[in-house]
């Protein structure tokens, strides 16, 4: 679950940097769609490693 | 010698006294409910009040107007390093500190005291916001301490001061790290802002070095930053220079190599963050590019609408995912353990046929809306990307209990119920632009993309949020071997942090969507098939159907 953590720190960051609200190069209305789809398959790469 | 089973995660952060139950109030409880509680006032105070009226006044007002909305970044900043960092420092300490707090009750006196310091602090802000010239230091100090005193109040009502004072000095050098991200946010900020206008001018000349090579006649007006075709023009602007993919770059690269720093050599693995901040500027200027090339080809509504909003945020995942995947593979970036480990594949429950009919109905998704205008007209790419990757892991679903009884569909009646009337509640939303563009289209494409619209609701989006949501993150939440926790193991951090990412997906109908992960969970749970999950999603999402489409409510679409 680092990967989930890593990416809520990344959350954490872009509100504290206000780069969502109003960005038209990272649009803020497609953050949580874009950040769950980096997040999940981050999680699937990771999970390929061996105990 | 037999040995005893290992704690799960749940059994370590809820206490023995209640593991497996929900609602029992151990440490995880208490940080999610502290937290919830937490971030409703801030959204409550920063909502209510607007420091713009403090503007130009002299002393502590002043201040406030100029420095809080720093502060509260930095505040923001702060917490979020403190809570990754320290947990990986405190987590050995929280199997005994959940076992404590769950044979502990609250400290009732410590929430009297952050209601009477909230209600005194809504008294000082409607004075200290009023606009009224009576202001003094006197008052603004006022209000800063009653906002203090309310937020330690309330950690303390949640989290004893023993326990705190026990947590923080185990905190070690977190503290530093937090302190020092804290301290430098401001400055990053602004410099970040003083970087816009070097940026934008490096852009516009990529922008037009990219698009003579497929155009004859640019045209380009340095001033205002426009640039374009005789057919389809541009202006750059600030936000538009590349600087907010540079760092969001920054921050995933940084972040990457620092949770897995044991899997890659340094200092030459520093590589990866001028490697991914190039590549993301670049694509910006290959995204403008493309966006007015897209305009000059007689789309302009797709430029600007669905290609402009998506186009960036899939430079940034394919930019993150290539780094995060190649590099791993590479031996002169990657540690041998690391290299042999991919190599050698699967060894532990993977997630994949959980998550990725998921993953490719979001990544369908993105790429369908960029394609797109004020219409998706490619919505079926979300239909057939995800019963693709459904039928691939098939083998896999096998083994699940797709079954379903009769409260399943009920607790889907009571979704739809609550979806409509919150959604009625929220008032108008914004006209949708379903009909017109339905109209548009010829009787026979616009019947098939009603019935790809019906089935990817009723079908495969059901199957794969309830695989990805209730099949995979509520389970993986009570352990990392969450293959082997039963569909009706519950624990109240798992249902409700689940229940909360499926809300936030669900955009600015969250409530309806928190709530909504809640009822399919009671449905996974009361006899512990996923069937039952799927079938009371599915059953929503049928009567949403036929709501849209027999009453016209298409913003519900």
């Amino acid at each position: 679950m680092k990967a989930v953590g890593m990416m809520l720190l990344l959350v954490g960051a872009m509100t504290a940097a206000n780069a969502v609200p109003a960005a038209p190069e990272i649009d803020g209305g497609s953050a949580a769609s874009a950040v769950a789809l980096l997040s999940g398959a981050l999680l699937v790469l990771r999970s390929r490693r061996k105990k | 010698m037999i040995n005893p089973p290992p704690r799960d995660s749940s059994a370590l952060l809820l206490g023995p006294r209640f593991r497996g139950k929900p609602l029992s109030i151990g440490l995880a409880t208490r940080v999610v409910c502290l937290i919830g509680i937490f971030v409703l006032e801030l959204v409550v105070i920063s909502t209510w009040l607007d420091t713009g009226v403090l503007y130009g006044r002299a002393g502590l007002a002043g201040a406030v107007a100029d420095f809080g909305a720093h502060t509260l970044n930095s505040l923001v900043v702060f917490s979020t390093v403190l809570l990754a960092f320290g947990y990986s420092k405190v987590k050995h300490k929280l199997a005994p500190i959940g076992d404590q707090l769950a044979n502990a009750s609250p400290e009732w006196r410590f929430l009297a005291g952050h209601c009477a310091a909230m209600t005194v602090f809504a008294i000082l802000s409607s004075l200290l916001f009023s606009g009224k010239s009576f202001v003094g230091n006197a008052l603004v100090l006022a209000w800063l301490a009653t906002g203090i005193c309310g937020i330690v109040a309330g950690v303390f009502f949640f989290i004893p001061p023993k326990t705190v004072r026990e947590l923080m000095g185990g905190a070690g050098s977190a503290w530093l790290y937090a302190a020092a991200a804290a301290a430098v946010t401001p400055a990053l900020v602004n410099t970040g802002r003083r970087l816009w206008d070097p940026a934008t001018v490096l852009t516009f000349g990529l922008v037009k070095s990219i698009l003579s090579a497929f155009v004859g006649q640019v045209i380009t007006i340095p001033a205002t930053a426009t640039i374009g075709t005789p057919k389809f023009s541009i202006a750059i602007l600030h936000g538009c220079s590349g600087l907010e993919g540079v760092g969001l770059m920054l921050i995933f690269s940084a972040l990457w190599l620092w949770f897995f720093r044991d899997d890659y050599r340094f200092p030459r693995a520093l590589l990866i963050v001028p490697i991914g901040i190039l590549a993301i500027f670049l694509l910006n200027a290959v995204r403008i590019a493309s966006l007015i090339l897209i305009g000059n080809a007689g789309a302009s509504a797709i430029a600007l609408g669905g290609f402009h909003s998506q186009a960036g945020w899939i430079a940034f995942n394919g930019v993150a995912l290539a780094l995060a995947s190649v590099t791993l593979r590479m031996p002169w970036l990657s540690s041998n353990r690391t290299v042999a480990a991919v190599e050698e594949g699967l060894a532990e429950p993977s997630p994949a046929g959980y998550l990725m009919p998921f993953l490719a109905i979001l990544a369908a998704g993105m790429i369908s809306r960029a394609t797109s205008g004020s219409f998706e007209w490619s919505y079926p790419l979300r239909f057939i990307a995800a019963a693709g990757t459904l039928i691939w892991f098939r083998r896999k679903y096998a083994r699940m209990n797709w079954r379903f009884g009769w409260a399943a569909p009920l607790a889907g009646g009571v979704v739809f119920v609550l979806w409509i009337g919150l959604d009625r509640m929220a008032g108008t939303h914004s006209e949708s632009a379903l009909p017109a563009g339905l109209a548009a289209l010829p009787v026979a494409a616009r019947m098939v993309w009603l019935a790809f619209r019906t089935l990817a609701a009723v079908i495969t989006v059901p199957i794969s949020e309830e695989l990805a949501f209730r099949g995979f993150l509520l389970r993986r939440l009570i352990s990392s071997d969450f293959e082997s926790v039963s569909f009706q193991r519950w624990s109240f951090l798992a249902v409700a942090v689940s229940s909360l990412a499926f809300g936030l997906l669900h955009g600015d109908r969250w409530i309806a969507g928190i709530i909504a992960g809640v009822l399919y969970a009671v449905a996974q749970k009361r006899r512990g098939r996923i069937g039952d999950a799927v079938a009371a999603h599915a059953v929503t999402n049928a009567l949403i159907c036929i709501w849209v489409l027999w009453g016209g409510h298409w913003n519900l679409w």
